[in-house]
């Protein structure tokens, strides 16, 4: 009992010294809005004080940089927003650092053109990746979020914290708690930033956010008409012609069931997926299962589980030539249209499993329908896509290992 | 002569035991005192407890900018004080619990983990995480656990009351059900994502990163509250070490107080690890540690054993934080480095001799 008092009070105490942060700043009549005058004169006050020896009570140079943020990206009032998982946060000032335990996130923060030098912590994931997050070496590591390091989280004292949405959720429950204990200023917000379905609002979401609005608004532009192109051309086949598809993940014969983002991404890119009568996300199938049910394509996924290769990080198509093979060579599998037809295809989770999603949809548009997208170079999508939006200084002509086979 | 010989043995006996607890409390004391101090924000150890005094008398300490600065009120208080303690208190509950139902099955194996207890809880977590579902709406893992727990310690106890069952068919009885719940959070994370995998292999993995001055407190009231009586009834533990027959002549109701014993080792049980995950080995070993060291009477044996798993589950967890820098082992891993090694050791010395 006394030392849940004793928490109170250090709490209590903690809280003293942020409750300063509840209005926006230099606005001066409270009116809940910095209008521009009132901005103008927060800056003509700033600068009598600093340079004309002026005596008037001027803001600090936080305060002025921060009601230039609002009143720039926020229209000069409080921003009030629902995350993902539905919760709705009040901000008078703009988030300057952040700390991403979701590399998903970080991925579409850099997609809308977020600076890596407001972000002071990622997750191990990030770090361990210093090909595709070279700008992140060297920030605070804050583990994973099953296993957080919340003394680096805490140490770094980020003004947020960004977690998942809809996975992990009572891993990213403890850790909005412990972290709110230790720093009660600290605000949360949950995205996934990988799922098709919610992926336009989180963009917008964070553009706004982050003000970074405009940036948002020029990645949804490219991510749609990539989207776009490929939803108005496969709108036209009925439903009963569309192309019967296997989706394998790193496990041999782990497949997708109804609802789980494989399915959904397969249905984007217009085909069927034979298994999307199975209620289970992940189920294993039975070989004998996928030559009754006879797909047309096979789509395989590698880069995780005992797949480990390909990728940003590797060159070399022997290890995806050898999966291709040994799927070729299953037994009976031959009598498969897929196998017979040559339409088994690899590719690499990194274009297709997260905030890149629609590269794979792309490529999996190209595969079922290869007559209807003869325009459409997913390879130059990726490319626009790291070169343009990811600000990476990386030739897919060069390096890298994503589909097999590949003919462009 | 006889009689002079006895005395003389067991005061050497009591002064053994109270060197050993002695010892036992200094090195917990140290070890707090280290532990306080450890942790990847790199606090320097002044601040650290410099920290701990500004929490205890707000306003009374004056705070260096740089600890402003550096939160490390906030990281002292919100994040390693009550993990520190709750190692203390969840070793010592583990540990008692652990000595409690080798004394009452009367067989060194029994531990939550061979009756089944700690799986059943493993099994309620994963059923939480991967399908959702559980009964405590907000706290549907630690629900879930500590139901299921309860209700593997219920079945144990059930069939114990209602056919007279001995010690070693509780043990079949219990490594039976370990083997049922396995089976269902085998079955479960056959069915789940990846995601989902992960978090149940990191809830099973056990660890105090989940840890808080609420849990605490929920852990820390009931080790308190189930203690005490233990130890008053720690005579009926020592008929019972000598079979049903002594004990029942010696007017210890044997059926129920077994069950008495049973029940309140696995509610210690089930309320830490529902908080903290599968923490199992520290109740099968600190017991025998214990016994090696100071003998079996249960009076002195229930209290000296807690204080080994606390320095047991404290030392592994300063271990767990600080042998890879940045990250934190799972504390449930680290326990069985730490004490495996040093449990083998002293068995073997003691086969020797």
């Amino acid at each position: 009992m006394t030392r849940k008092l004793l928490l109170l009070a250090c709490c209590i105490f903690l809280l003293a010294g942020s409750a300063a942060a509840e209005a926006v700043p230099c606005d001066r009549d409270g009116s809940g809005t910095l209008t521009a005058s009132e901005l103008a004169a927060a800056i003509l006050d700033s600068l009598d004080a600093r340079f004309m020896g002026g005596t008037v009570q001027a803001p600090s140079p936080d305060d002025l940089r921060d009601a230039a943020f609002v009143y720039e990206y926020w229209d000069g009032k409080a921003l009030t927003i629902t995350d993902s998982s539905g919760r709705t946060t009040t901000l008078t000032r703009p988030l300057k650092r952040i700390a991403v335990f979701n590399s998903d996130t970080v991925e579409m923060m850099r997609s809308i053109g977020v600076e890596p030098d407001r972000v002071v912590g990622v997750s191990k994931y990030t770090l361990d990746d210093p090909t595709y997050f070279p700008e992140y070496r060297g920030k605070a590591n804050l583990g994973s979020v099953w296993s957080p390091d919340y003394e680096q989280a805490a140490a770094v004292r980020p003004d947020a914290v960004f977690l998942y949405a809809t996975i992990s959720q009572s891993s990213c429950d403890d850790i909005e708690k412990t972290l709110a204990s230790i720093d009660p200023s600290i605000r949360f917000f949950r995205f996934d930033s990988y799922r098709p379905a919610a992926y336009a609002v989180e963009v917008r979401t964070m553009g706004l956010l982050l003000g970074k609005a405009e940036g948002a608004e020029r990645f949804l532009a490219f991510h749609g008409s990539v989207m776009d192109t490929v939803a108005e051309r496969i709108a036209s086949i009925p439903t009963d012609d569309r192309v019967p598809v296997y989706l394998e993940s790193w496990n041999d014969y782990k497949s997708a069931g109804k609802g789980s983002g494989y399915d959904e991404k397969i249905e984007l890119a217009g085909g069927r997926n034979i298994f999307s009568d199975t209620t289970i996300e992940y189920p294993t199938v039975d070989p004998e299962a996928v030559i009754s049910r006879n797909p047309d394509v096979i789509v395989k996924i590698v880069g995780a589980g005992e797949l480990v290769f390909g990728g940003y990080g590797d060159d070399d198509s022997s290890s995806f030539k050898a999966v291709h093979r040994a799927i070729e060579s299953r037994p009976v599998w031959d009598q498969i249209g897929a196998v017979r037809g040559g339409r088994v295809h690899i590719i690499h989770s990194d274009a297709i499993g997260g905030p890149e999603y629609f590269i794979g949809v792309a490529y999996m548009a190209t595969w079922f329908y290869p007559d209807l997208f003869p325009d459409l170079d997913p390879r130059a999508v990726h490319q626009q896509y790291l070169s343009e939006f990811q600000r990476l200084d990386y030739d897919l002509d060069e390096h890298g290992m994503f589909v097999y086979p590949y003919d462009g | 002569m006889m009689a002079d010989t006895g005395m003389q043995e067991y005061a050497r006996l009591t002064e053994k035991r109270v060197l050993f607890i002695s010892a036992l409390v200094l090195i917990l004391i140290a070890l707090v005192g280290v532990a306080v101090t450890l942790g990847s924000a790199n606090l320097p150890v002044a601040d650290s407890y410099l920290a701990i005094l500004a929490g205890l008398f707000p306003g009374a300490v004056d705070l260096p900018d740089r600890m402003i600065e550096s939160n490390a009120v906030g990281i002292v208080w919100g994040w390693r004080l009550h993990r520190v303690l709750f190692a203390i208190v969840g070793g010592f509950g583990l540990a008692i619990a652990g000595t409690v139902m080798q004394g009452v099955l009367r067989n060194p194996l029994a531990s939550p983990f061979t009756l089944g207890i700690a799986s059943a809880a493993s099994c309620g977590a994963s059923i939480a995480i991967v399908l959702g579902a559980g009964f405590l709406s907000g706290y549907l893992v630690i629900g879930n656990a500590f139901l299921f727990a309860m209700l593997a310690a219920g079945a144990i106890y059930g069939m114990a009351r209602l056919k007279g069952m001995g010690g070693e068919t509780m043990i079949l009885a219990g490594i039976a059900l370990m083997y049922l719940f396995s089976a269902i959070t085998s079955l479960l994370q056959y069915l789940g994502t990846s995601e989902k995998v992960q978090e149940v292999v990191f809830w099973m993995f056990g660890s105090l990163d989940k840890s808080s001055w609420p849990k605490l407190t929920i852990v820390t009231v009931v080790v308190a509250a189930v203690v005490p009586p233990l130890l008053w009834r720690a005579w009926d533990l020592n008929a019972l070490a000598e079979g049903d027959e002594v004990a029942k002549s010696r007017g210890v109701p044997v059926e129920r107080s077994m069950a008495g014993f049973m029940l309140a080792a696995s509610l210690v049980t089930a309320v830490i690890i529902c908080f903290t995950g599968t923490i199992g080995f520290i109740g099968l070993v600190a017991p025998h540690i214990t016994r090696m060291a100071i003998g079996a009477d249960y009076r002195t044996l229930i209290p000296a054993s807690g204080l080994v798993g606390a320095v047991l589950l404290l030392g592994a967890d300063c271990l767990a934080r600080m042998v890879v820098p940045g990250t934190i082992l799972p504390v449930g891993i680290m326990t069985a480095f730490l004490g495996i090694p040093f449990f083998l050791y002293l068995f073997m010395r003691r086969r020797d001799a």
